[in-house]
């Protein structure tokens, strides 16, 4: 059952990274340290990976206190209500990165949105610096991976025994008291395995920084495309992956437990009682200590806050789910605008963009293309990853943490890494600028979100539905297509969805691989970004966002429909 | 049209009734009404936008039309995917276009094919100027990069030297110049030389520290450092910025729109693109005949009509009206003020055996880092 993902992910993966690594080491045919030593030499390669590391822990640390409350509010909404919430926080995450980047252009920029009510509010007389500066790179960037930080935080609260805060109380601890020592110990798992996925998947950042960032501001993935791209300085561009990537694997590797825990796969047979008892333990001594010394003023601090705590988290999270969308919002006036630039609000409304989208060839063209590779990529990787899926799960086996680890990791290497090492592969085999190289690459990154989702999916599941089907009779294949598969069908369309937009909206595959025969809609996109800015893009953005509302609708009908055939509570796959 | 094609009769008889022409003994002798009909295909890079679509209606489809062969536009790939293409055998394009500081480049290392003139009439060669065809490259456009400011914030008078952009006190507000990862494309670097009291004539070669002094004095200023041709003349259309530097096409083309760009040809770097033929591309003489056929005076014409690039070869002045032909780059008054940006010097090789192109790269990463 492994067979077919080992397979895409040695010829796709593991053996071009390897090669990359190994090209890092030549040097005009030689073997050398000397591109490596070259690079820890240089004075500007450490500030700016010093750079690349401050900027992504910050970034961290924001994600987190913003994503804390929301997580917290909508762990204690009812299954349903939170599935659909958390649907509506998974937008920013599936739109295209350019599209989310032009939006905050359009807010934060001088005589932006942001800046034309502060002013007309009177709240300041001069418009703030927003963007193309260090407070750009944070909200953009913030904004891109808020996501990442809901999900695993959401998952670890939901699993909380909220019994556990009904005894403390009981017991007579105040509500800000019992949130200390018992519900924020017991999300740590969420926090860390959150924290690790933000923390890994800034280091790779390109677009927002390039767009949103100052005149200062260079970072590690800047580096290695210009090296690719521009010097095509291919061995300095394998040396900075490879130094990157050594930080990602490190991180990775020390780290794996909670992740592991964080996705869910440790938990495995173990009851939520077990999880929270080892959450108990988690504060550090020293830190525990700390508390104790604190614990009178924190205390008092406790039962104010747990009178305004309530409402205050509330609208917390809000704010949160309103910074997450209202940007992406902002794009579709702009798609109707008649103006030939990106001025906002539109001095006048038309259909002239969609008129000139629809009249063009290339657009329509790419757009079938990107469908049609996309659409492919995604059905290879539910093809790959469900049996691995069920491999993980309900087979013993040596090595299964590794192995998971590995699977996942696409979703943490930096992708321009990635499309290096897959370029110089393909290249080999002539692949490169065919339709099959993108439906390799979408496969490759689909495939682990199709894993992860299956692999959630799987540890919910009710095992003792099949066996009662099987002692009725039935035969395998019958349990399969009649109690296994239609339970997991809202994971099977959540899976599609993710692996489809995975591959719909890259942009980095598409820079290195993109031909005669095969350009997808983002490098249509950020070729005319490159050269024009023009309310065309918004037009995309509106069609993406209408394609991607009846995506989620048609998901939500399928769940609704699981739901009621399961008679299982929710729909959130993500959970 | 018709007065075009009876002019370009015209042009071939005199220079057959003359005899031997300049570039003679340059290229081989050319054989005379060339037939450049064929079959299949020729992949060429488009460009996008409005670039791409000035290259559809005065070149693409024509050479459909007039030859049988079919042109499949293929997007905007990088220079060093170009090159990665290229080492891989397989390129992605049987055309494509080098900026001129990147070509030789190119060309040292073997990466490109010769261009075959015996498809060219000699009258379209000899055209050429200010930049004559090469070995290995015909030009394709010519463009300058001019000052530009906000017209209306200083409608009295904007800058009108690169000196005057490095000066905030005089013409006060935020600036933005192109990233110094484009090495020689973005021609930051001869700006801020201009700026020091550099004369254009003494530019060459360029004195890097000198240079790197004087953008420390602008960097304070500098909002963005700007990454696409039309992110310039959006800065100032969004009163981003008050002034800094753009492509005079992208100028133009926002002011017919309704902006209110100034700008002025006085020490503009004129830059140019090449179309070349990369090495191991399948459809070469489809490639050869698109080249001759982007070279003709009155196709460049059509071009420059769309697009306010100047074309190459100055024969198509003569098909163009006077009303545009005095906003294109090259045409005397603004040619003048103006100076060619050294390519030799950008592709010239530093005793370390990096070029120059590379090296400003790598020293502008490391300015930008804070560690120059």
């Amino acid at each position: 059952m492994l067979a077919p993902i080992l397979v895409l992910f040695l010829a796709a993966y593991v053996l071009p990274l390897g090669g990359l690594v190994a090209d890092s080491f030549q040097r005009e045919g030689d073997f050398t340290f000397a591109n490596h030593t070259a690079l820890l030499e240089s004075r500007a390669f450490r500030i700016i990976l010093w750079r690349t590391l401050t900027l992504s822990f910050v970034v961290t640390l924001i994600c987190l206190l913003i994503a804390y409350p929301l997580a917290y509010v909508l762990a204690r909404l009812p299954s349903r209500w939170a599935a659909g919430l958390l649907l509506l926080v998974s937008v920013p995450y599936v739109t295209s990165i350019l599209i989310r980047s032009y939006a905050w252009v359009v807010l934060l920029a001088n005589n932006g949105v942001v800046n034309k009510l502060l002013l007309a509010s009177g709240l300041v007389d001069e418009p703030l610096k927003l963007a193309f500066n260090e407070t750009g790179t944070y909200i953009g960037m913030v904004h891109v991976q808020l996501p990442l930080m809901v999900f695993p935080l959401y998952a670890a609260m939901h699993r909380i025994d909220r019994s556990l805060l009904a005894a403390a109380r009981n017991l007579g601890s105040t509500a800000a008291s019992a949130f200390w020592h018992i519900f924020l110990p017991l999300s740590l798992p969420g926090v860390a395995s959150g924290c690790t996925l933000v923390f890994l998947s800034c280091l790779g950042f390109y677009v927002t920084p390039a767009l949103l960032g100052g005149p200062g501001q260079y970072m590690l993935a800047q580096g290695i495309t210009v090296r690719v791209l521009t010097l095509a300085d291919f061995a300095g561009a394998a040396a900075q992956a490879t130094v990157l990537l050594l930080v990602v694997v490190l991180l990775f590797v020390a780290l794996r437990r909670r992740f592991a825990a964080g996705l869910g796969i440790e938990s495995t047979g173990r009851s939520g009682r077990t999880t929270a008892a080892r959450g108990l333990r988690a504060w550090p001594a020293p830190l525990e200590a700390a508390i104790e010394v604190l614990s009178g003023p924190l205390r008092a601090l406790g039962s104010m806050l747990s009178i305004v705590g309530g409402p205050v988290v509330a609208v917390l999270a809000v704010l949160a789910l309103l910074f997450l969308i209202v940007p992406l919002l902002m794009v579709i006036p702009l798609a109707f605008s008649d103006s030939p630039y990106l001025t906002f609000p539109p001095p006048g409304y038309s259909l002239r963009w969609f008129k000139t989208f629809l009249a063009n060839a290339r657009w329509l063209d790419a757009a079938g293309f990107s469908l049609g590779a996309a659409g492919i990529g995604a059905v290879v990787s539910l093809i790959v990853g469900i049996p691995a899926a069920f491999a993980v799960v309900r087979r013993p086996m040596m090595g299964r943490l590794p192995l998971y680890l590995l699977l996942i990791s696409p979703l943490i290497v930096p992708h321009v890494i990635v499309a290096l090492a897959m370029y110089f592969s393909m290249a080999r085999v002539q692949l490169i600028g065919t339709p099959l190289a993108f439906v390799i690459a979408y496969a490759l990154i689909g495939a682990p979100y199709v894993f992860v989702l299956f692999v959630a999916g799987l540890l919910r599941f009710d095992r003792s539905l099949e066996m009662a089907a099987a002692n009725l009779g039935a035969t395998p294949v019958t349990v399969l297509r009649t109690v296994t598969l239609p339970l997991l069908l809202p994971t099977l369309a959540a899976a599609l969805l993710f692996a489809f937009i995975i591959g719909f909206d890259d942009v980095v595959f598409g820079l290195f691989l993109a031909g005669t025969n095969a350009t997808p809609l983002p490098i249509r996109m950020w070729d005319d970004i490159r050269l024009e800015i023009s309310p065309q893009i918004a037009v995309v953005a509106v069609l993406l966002f209408a394609a991607l509302a009846l995506a989620y609708a048609a998901y939500l009908a399928l769940g609704l429909l699981g739901d009621r055939r399961s008679r299982m509570p929710g729909g959130g796959p993500i959970a | 049209m018709k007065t075009g094609i009876n002019r370009r009769l015209l042009l071939q008889t005199m220079t057959i009734a003359g005899g031997i022409s300049v570039s003679r003994s340059l290229f081989p002798a050319p054989a005379l009404a060339k037939d450049l009909k064929g079959t299949g295909t020729v992949a060429v890079y488009d460009g996008g936008g409005s670039w791409g679509e000035a290259k559809r209606i005065a070149y693409f489809e024509p050479f459909e039309k007039e030859t049988g062969i079919k042109v499949v536009i293929v997007p905007r790939t990088d220079t060093g995917a170009v090159r990665a293409s290229i080492l891989a055998g397989a390129p992605r394009y049987d055309v494509t276009i080098l900026s001129g500081s990147t070509t030789a480049t190119f060309a040292r290392e073997d990466m490109l094919l010769p261009i075959d003139y015996s498809y060219f009439e000699t009258a379209d060669l000899d055209g050429f100027d200010p930049v004559k065809p090469g070995k290995f490259s015909v030009p394709h456009i010519i463009y300058s990069l001019v000052l530009a400011y906000d017209g209306a914030k200083f409608a009295a008078g904007g800058p009108a030297s690169w000196a005057d952009i490095w000066d905030v006190k005089k013409f006060p507000g935020p600036r933005s110049l192109p990233t110094g990862t484009w090495g020689g494309d973005g021609g930051t670097f001869e700006c801020a030389l201009m700026a020091d009291g550099v004369e254009p004539a003494n530019l060459y070669p360029l004195d890097w520290d000198r240079a790197f002094k004087s953008l420390d004095r602008i960097k304070p200023n500098i909002l963005k450092w700007w990454a696409s041709g039309a992110e310039g003349p959006q800065l100032i259309v969004d009163k981003q910025i008050a002034a800094g530097s753009a492509w005079n096409g992208r100028v133009s083309a926002a002011n017919e729109q309704g902006a209110k760009i100034g700008f002025s040809w006085n020490q503009g770097i004129l830059q140019y693109d090449n179309w070349v033929l990369p090495k191991g591309a399948k459809n070469t003489v489809n490639a050869q005949k698109f080249i001759a056929f982007a070279s003709r005076p009155e196709n460049q014409a059509k071009f420059a009509e769309r697009i306010l690039y100047a074309p190459p070869n100055a024969k198509a002045y003569d098909f163009l009206k006077p009303e545009r032909a005095k906003l294109l780059p090259t045409q005397p008054e603004a040619r003048k003020l103006q100076f060619v940006q050294d390519y030799e010097f950008w592709n010239a090789t530093r005793p370390d055996k990096m070029p120059n192109n590379k090296y400003a790269v790598a020293e502008w990463e490391k300015w930008i880092a804070g560690a120059r």
